[in-house]
Order: C-alpha cells, then sequence, then structure tokens
C-alpha cells in the first residue's frame, strides 16, 4: 500500500495523452495552414507553405520536447516541477506552504482521462504548481498525498489507508448542500443574463436560413416591398414582434443549458479549513475557499427571484491564486431557510430580520443627483437634435427610484458583524466580520456635508471592487457614533485574540 | 491631534506651480500648432486656453495649500492611526496598526531640501487603502516607521 505514497517520490512525467491534448489544441493554425496550402493554393502563393513548414516544425517538436522535459517529484517536504526546453525553469514547493490543490477538466480532457492539477500556495501568486495533465486517478493520489504529508510531517511510518479512510469521511461528512437536476434548471431560467441575447441573436440568424418557421412572413415581406405603396404595417410589426420573442425565448434555453452545463451536480462540501465546491457536465470545476481568507459573504437575489424566496450566497475572499476572481459562489439557488442553514453551518451569523434604515434626507440627495445625470443626457439628446423636454417628463420616476433606493438600504451593527443590505433591482446583504477590516473611513463629499450626511467605508482585503462595504447617507453624528463603535469592538477583540 | 510640518505648504505650492507651468506650456504648444484657426464662429487669440489654466493654476497653487494644511490632522494611537484631510470631500481614515503590512518612508527632491518626508502604510485592503501621511519632520517620520514595525502583525488578513 505504501506503493501510493512512493510513487511520486521518483521523477515522474506526464500523462502520455498530454500529447494528443496539446496536438489538439494546437491543431486549429495548422489544419487552417494545410488547408490553404493545398487546397487553395495557387502556385504563386508560395508564403503558405511556407508558413506550414514553420507551423509543423516548430508546434510538433515543441509540444514533444515540453513533454519531455517537464519533470515533477512529490517528496515528503517539498514538491520539484522543472520545465523548460531552452530557459530551464525549477520550482520547488514547500508541502507546508500548500494551501489545497485543485483539479479541472474540460470537455475534451475529459474524454482522455485527464485532468489539470493545480497546487495553489497562500497568497504567493508566482509560487504556483500546474500540472498539466495527469491521468484522473493519479490527480486524486497527488491531492491524498499531499493532504498525507501535511498532516503527518514527521510521522516516519506510512500508512495511506489511513488517508483514504480520512478522505472519504470527509467528504461524506461534510455535505452542505448540493442541487438536483431540477434545482439547476429553475437556477438557469432565473438567471437571465444579457449576454445570452446575444448568443440568441446569433443562433435566430444563423436558424434563419434554413428558413423553417418565417418562411410566410417572408413571402409577405418580400412582396410587400415589390409594392412599397401599400406595404403591410400589420404583417411587418408581427414579423418583428415574433423574431424578437424568438430572439428572447432561444437566449433563455441557451442561458438554462449553459447554467445546466455549469452547475450539474453541484456540490458544496466542508473540510476542515476550507469549504469545496464541485459541479459541471462537459468540463469539470473544483474550487476551493480557505475559510481564513473569506472576507465577506453575501446573500443575493433581485426583485423577482426574492418574490420566489430564492437566493444566492457567496462569498467573498482575498485575492490568491492565478484566477483571482475574489468571489466564489458557495450556493447559487436555494429557499432563504435553506442559506441560513448552511451560514449556520459555516459560522454562526444571525441574520436580522430588521435594519436600521439610513437618513431620509438620501431621497432628495439620489433624486437630485439622478436629475442632473439625467439632464447631461438630455442636452447631449439636445445637440443632436432630438427634443428633450420629453425626457424630463420622467422625473417623478426618478424620485420613486430614489425612494426606492432609500427603501432598500439598511444596516447593522451587532455581535461584532456588520451588515449591509442595500439595491433595488439586485438585492444584497452583505455580512462582514469588522475584524476583517483593513482600513475603517467616514466620507463627506461636498453636497453631503451640506445635508449633514456621511459615508461610512469599512475596506477589506476582497478583490472586487463590487465586494460593497460600505453604508452610504447616513446622518454625520450616526456614522461618528458607528465609527468609533467600530474600532472599539475591533481592538477589543483583536487584543483578546493575541 | 498634531499639524503637519508647515513647510509641506510651500512644497506644495511648488509643486502646484511646477504642474501649471507643465500644463501650460503643453496646452500653448498644442494651441500653437494644432488647434490655430478652427474655433469656428468664435475667434480666439492664440494662447487664450492656456492664458486661462496659468491663472486658474497660480491661484489655486496660493489657495490650495493653505486649506489643505488646515484641515490635515493625523493622530497617533495606542492600537491605530487616524487621518482627517480634505476641503471638498472631508475625509477620516482609521488604520489599525494590526492591519499594516509594509511601510514606506518616501522624500522627493523637494521634501530633502525642506527636511521632511512621507510616511506611507500599506495595507491589504482593495480601494485605494494605502494610508499617506506627507510632511513629517524627517526624525519624527524615522521614528514612527521605527516604533510602527514592532507593531505590525504578520497575521492580517
Amino acid at each position: 500500500m505504501s506503493g501510493i505514497v512512493n510513487k511520486f517520490s521518483e521523477e515522474r512525467s506526464l500523462h502520455p495523452l498530454t500529447l494528443v491534448y496539446n496536438g489538439i489544441k494546437s491543431s486549429p493554425p495548422l489544419l487552417i495552414s494545410l488547408y490553404l496550402a493545398f487546397v487553395q493554393n495557387d502556385k504563386s502563393e508560395w508564403m503558405y507553405s511556407i508558413i506550414l513548414i514553420i507551423l509543423f516544425f516548430g508546434i510538433l517538436p515543441s509540444i514533444i520536447l515540453n513533454f519531455i522535459y517537464f519533470k515533477f517529484k512529490i517528496t515528503d517536504k517539498e514538491i520539484y516541477i522543472q520545465s523548460g526546453i531552452i530557459a530551464k525553469k525549477n520550482r520547488v514547493i514547500p508541502i507546508s506552504k500548500v494551501q489545497n490543490v485543485n483539479f479541472s477538466q474540460n470537455f475534451f480532457q475529459k474524454l482522455l482521462g485527464i485532468s489539470r492539477v493545480q497546487i495553489e500556495t497562500a497568497g504567493d501568486i508566482s509560487a504556483e504548481g500546474v500540472l498539466e495533465f495527469v491521468s484522473v486517478a493519479n490527480a486524486d493520489e497527488i491531492s491524498k498525498i499531499i493532504k498525507y504529508y501535511q498532516s503527518n510531517v514527521d510521522v516516519l511510518g506510512i500508512n495511506p489507508t489511513l488517508i483514504e479512510k480520512e478522505h472519504r469521511i470527509d467528504s461524506a461528512d461534510g455535505k452542505l448542500f448540493s442541487m438536483n437536476l431540477k434545482d439547476i434548471f429553475i437556477y438557469g431560467a432565473l438567471r437571465f443574463r444579457p449576454v445570452f441575447l446575444f448568443f440568441g441573436f446569433w443562433l435566430y440568424s444563423f436558424l434563419q436560413q434554413f428558413s423553417f418557421f418565417n418562411l410566410y412572413f417572408e413571402d409577405v415581406f418580400t412582396s410587400n416591398m415589390k409594392n412599397l405603396q401599400d406595404l403591410n404595417v400589420f404583417y411587418l410589426t408581427l414579423l418583428v414582434t415574433l423574431s424578437i420573442i424568438a430572439i428572447f425565448f432561444i437566449s433563455w434555453i441557451l442561458d438554462i443549458i449553459w447554467t445546466i452545463n455549469t452547475f450539474y451536480g453541484f456540490n458544496l462540501i466542508n473540510e476542515k479549513n476550507k469549504l469545496i465546491t464541485s459541479g459541471g457536465l462537459l468540463s469539470k470545476q473544483t474550487q476551493t475557499i480557505p475559510f481564513k481568507k473569506i472576507q465577506q459573504i453575501s446573500i443575493v437575489t433581485n426583485f423577482l427571484k426574492e418574490h420566489l424566496d430564492y437566493y444566492s450566497l457567496r462569498f467573498y475572499t482575498a485575492g490568491f491564486g492565478l484566477k483571482a476572481k475574489g468571489n466564489d459562489i458557495a450556493v447559487p439557488n436555494a429557499k432563504l431557510q435553506l442559506i441560513y442553514e448552511v451560514i449556520d453551518k459555516i459560522k454562526q451569523y444571525r441574520i436580522p430580520k430588521y435594519f436600521l434604515s439610513i437618513s431620509k434626507k438620501s431621497i432628495k440627495r439620489v433624486f437630485i443627483r439622478y436629475l442632473v445625470l439625467l439632464i447631461i443626457f438630455s442636452i447631449v439628446l439636445q445637440y443632436f437634435s432630438v427634443y428633450f423636454w420629453f425626457l424630463l417628463l420622467f422625473s417623478p420616476f426618478l424620485y420613486y427610484f430614489a425612494f426606492l433606493n432609500w427603501k432598500f438600504r439598511g444596516y447593522l451593527f451587532i455581535d461584532n458583524t456588520l451588515y449591509i443590505k442595500y439595491g433595488v433591482i439586485i438585492r444584497k446583504i452583505n455580512i462582514i466580520p469588522i475584524k476583517k477590516f483593513q482600513t475603517l473611513k467616514i466620507r463627506e463629499t461636498f453636497f453631503q456635508r451640506r445635508l449633514g450626511l456621511a459615508t461610512l467605508i469599512l475596506d477589506t482585503a476582497a478583490v472586487t471592487l463590487s465586494a460593497e462595504t460600505l453604508i452610504r447617507y447616513i446622518d454625520i453624528d450616526v456614522a461618528e457614533k458607528l465609527f468609533d463603535e467600530i474600532s472599539e469592538n475591533f481592538n477589543k477583540q483583536f487584543n483578546s485574540a493575541e | 491631534m498634531y499639524k503637519l510640518d508647515p513647510s509641506i505648504k510651500t512644497v506644495w505650492t511648488i509643486n502646484f506651480i511646477l504642474k501649471t507651468f507643465f500644463y501650460t506650456v503643453v496646452l500653448f504648444v498644442a494651441d500653437f500648432m494644432f488647434v490655430k484657426g478652427s474655433y469656428g464662429d468664435y475667434e480666439f487669440p492664440t494662447g487664450t486656453a492656456s492664458f486661462i489654466i496659468l491663472i486658474i493654476g497660480i491661484i489655486f497653487s496660493i489657495i490650495f495649500p493653505q486649506l489643505a494644511y488646515k484641515y490635515w490632522s493625523f493622530d497617533v494611537r495606542e492600537n491605530e492611526i487616524f487621518l482627517v484631510r480634505g476641503i471638498f470631500t472631508r475625509v477620516k481614515t482609521l488604520a489599525p496598526y494590526s492591519k499594516i503590512q509594509h511601510i514606506d518612508l518616501q522624500q522627493s527632491i523637494l521634501d530633502r531640501m525642506y527636511h521632511i518626508a512621507k510616511l506611507v502604510l500599506y495595507t491589504a485592503g482593495t480601494r485605494g487603502a494605502d494610508v499617506v501621511i506627507p510632511g513629517l519632520p524627517l526624525e519624527y517620520a524615522e521614528d514612527l516607521r521605527d516604533r510602527l514595525k514592532d507593531v505590525t502583525s504578520v497575521e492580517s488578513l
């Protein structure tokens, strides 16, 4: 049994199918130039042949040589990765520094049975290790071995059965959340991502050339074109409307299909010090969220989903790893009760039912801000000779929106945690443990000062700016009180921890 | 609360005037080379824009350092550093020592002439979270840096 552990202590190469995969990956330029060279080639166009020769003698050997020169081994202390044909690169990652081991597979990789292994270390991006590619079985073994070495660094007796057992128990016990096909379907149906309109439009125009469903309308259209005098407005409108509906429908379906592809078999697993999400149909993804890196937790919904009682849970993490996305979906779509249960299992936050509201003066401030934007926009339109007075009729709506903006904002500071609620269309509740803040600020702009308002900013190490950790438009004395309270609690907490 | 070293006003003024001259020259060259004669119906003599910039710049270089100095103050407390600053937008910043990643002491040529220094405290925060205190007397800044070096923590995320 010690075979598994010793398996990687000798220098090893990658899986041979890596050659096939890299070959496939770099084949499009090769195939295109082949096509150009042999099919399209006039005798004069010898350029293509040269490109072909360069590609053929450049790409293929580089794939093979890269494969030959790539070696890795895992000992009980370090992971060695050696690569490079001309410029050699040696990377040594101490086992104790490894934060987590991630796998990913796309469709082709899945067909070939190979997997990409990414060894992430704490913080330092330059000290990452990537193995492209090893077999799926090996990937699993690598993660087990690293885990094993990390847990028994100074134990000499090696007993891999122990690891396997431990591993199994971990993943069975810690399952926090999973989705079945129906859940994923609902999630996809509610996403309405605007990007997919573009794909929908593209597919629609692609399908149109086959003229399955608009033969009749095309007939009407062409006959009308001949006789512009009695162009049938009704049919034309119908045609346009139907097209738009079709595009929306197609993009909706595409969105659902894509969501199912991304989240099929989605799991959220709680391991000792981290959360692991995994899922995917054609391409599988595993993501690790170390607890220590979590800066902020968000419960996100929109006005439509809120009516249906669907929410999603996101974690904002401090930047690490190559992705550095800083925002990981932990629960894509679930009822609020379930989200609370998941949060409760991770850390005990009591999400408040009622929030303190921000100053009512914010309605005026936000309204004026919107109005100024509208006027500037109108003047620009006026420049292009469009009537702009007509747009000012919308100002009551702006006031209503400013009112909603006030209504949906709220905050609460209890148990060393700051809860911030905001958003009219997309609605969020941000949960920030105050020991995570880096700097604390009160900002009063010129206009805010005139109304006696201020913004309280809690800056955290979360990577994205979308992690909005500020309370806008609260009264200045309230802001100052909160400022003192937070800093006092922070000091208390930090000093007691030390 | 402490104030900054008064010589920072002079440094700011000189910086502002240099910047003003730079933009005036750039604008004048642009005016002379490219925009000349293309004002349409309105005829302005060449160099109007750069002249306006020059005037505004000089007025600003006189007023801005005075006001900025007036509103700038900082406090070095037991566990944190506290700054207040801003003419139009007033900002109060609190940076706990335990969150400081590393510390820089910067001196430009002008700073060196007036024997002052700029202390920059880097945190792991996202939106411009680096805490900057300009215009500290050099000895004081060095002393503060050495004191802070001891209290900053490794575990800061």
